[in-house]
């Protein structure tokens, strides 16, 4: 739980000021663009698979502008990303403190851990959300994990990212579990034929 | 919240609902700038409730327009209005000169572009019209060098 390894930790890095917008404007538009998505699809299953597959076009762009501003992030393995995902990520870009934590043991490549957790209490697109009856399959937060996703896709990680506690669904804070599925980085070359 | 959040969740909700009809046929393009206006018409709204909390109820149409161009204007759009001119009649033109919105579509693009990217603010000053008692007649908005534009509000004036 408290793997909060100080050592690696990119604690002097984070960006430098960024333009600012306030949470609200932000949170009302995802608010009532999530309701013109609920009012077109049928389900909300396909609510949340779109909230998921734009999330990751929004993050593979979004790891662009993040890298290229980002001081000494470090993103050469998992843990590393992981790290920077939520210390430096969340801080700069949501304004919220997330923590790492619930690293799985080792993977089968023996290359550190493949899965872990991210954690955060506040998270500004929920405020003045509540969910409504009939709508408890709602991911509301889906985006966060596309975003996630589409970012560690474009520095050749595989990750699926699910959300574990929501704290819309009454959970006492929000969790995301980060799984690696491939680092693609390692893979390379390819062989051309099969 | 930084502010690149907000560009890029912007343009992918435009995205989505400008390009639907790629493989909707049945959805034209007007539907799809409905939507966004839809959305942004629910921004606006509840923006104005925020932002004119503690705050007396503008009187007359011009009150309420000069709200939006200063406290609502720089909730949603990072500063005031530069310019307002009206007809005293309920016709009201507001001219932004550096629209944030804009700030990154080249001066020279397609005017679709810009159009596009207009259609959420475009629902937005209708929403916060709205919620003010004012609901505009019409809302038109005109970008000929981006990122210059001008809205031209109709307020209780027949179209």
């Amino acid at each position: 739980m408290s793997a909060r390894g100080a050592s690696n930790a990119p604690r002097g890095s984070q960006l430098p000021a960024q333009e600012k917008v306030s949470n609200e404007l932000f949170t009302l538009t995802y608010g009532a663009m999530v309701r013109q998505l609920l009012h077109d699809f049928e389900t909300v299953e396909e609510v949340n698979a779109e909230l998921d597959a734009m999330g990751a076009r929004i993050g593979s762009r979004l790891v662009d502008d993040f890298l290229a501003n980002a001081q000494g992030v470090r993103c050469a393995d998992f843990k590393s990303a992981a790290d920077s995902v939520a210390r430096v990520g969340f801080r700069s870009l949501l304004g919220v403190t997330a923590r790492v934590g619930a690293w799985s043991e080792t993977s089968d490549a023996g290359s550190g851990p493949s899965a872990c957790s991210i954690y955060f209490e506040e998270n500004p697109i929920t405020d003045f959300v509540e969910l409504p009856r009939g709508l408890e399959e709602l991911s509301y937060c889906n985006v966060l994990c596309g975003v996630i996703r589409g970012a560690l896709e474009q520095i050749g990680m595989h990750v699926t990212v699910v959300v574990v506690k929501d704290m819309l669904k009454g959970a006492d804070g929000n969790e995301l579990r980060l799984t690696l599925k491939e680092h693609a980085a390692e893979t390379y070359p390819f062989k051309d034929d099969d | 919240v930084a502010e690149i959040c907000l560009d890029l969740l912007l343009a992918e909700t435009e995205r989505h609902f400008m390009h639907r009809d790629v493989q909707n046929a049945n959805t034209s393009s007007s539907d799809d700038a409905k939507h966004l206006q839809a959305i942004g018409y629910r921004v606006g709204y509840a923006l104005v409730e925020r932002c004119s909390r503690g705050k007396p109820r503008p009187t007359d149409k011009l009150d309420a327009v000069k709200f939006v161009c200063k406290d609502f204007w720089s909730a949603a759009f990072g500063k005031n209005v530069d310019h307002l001119r009206t007809n005293h009649r309920g016709v009201f033109v507001l001219q932004d000169t550096s629209f944030r919105n804009l700030r990154h579509v080249p001066q020279h693009a397609n005017n679709d572009v810009a159009n596009e990217r207009l259609q959420i603010p475009t629902g937005m000053l209708q929403g916060a019209l709205a919620a003010l008692g004012v609901p505009p007649t019409s809302v038109e908005v005109e970008c000929n060098s981006p990122p210059d534009v001008t809205f031209t509000v109709k307020i209780g004036v027949a179209p």
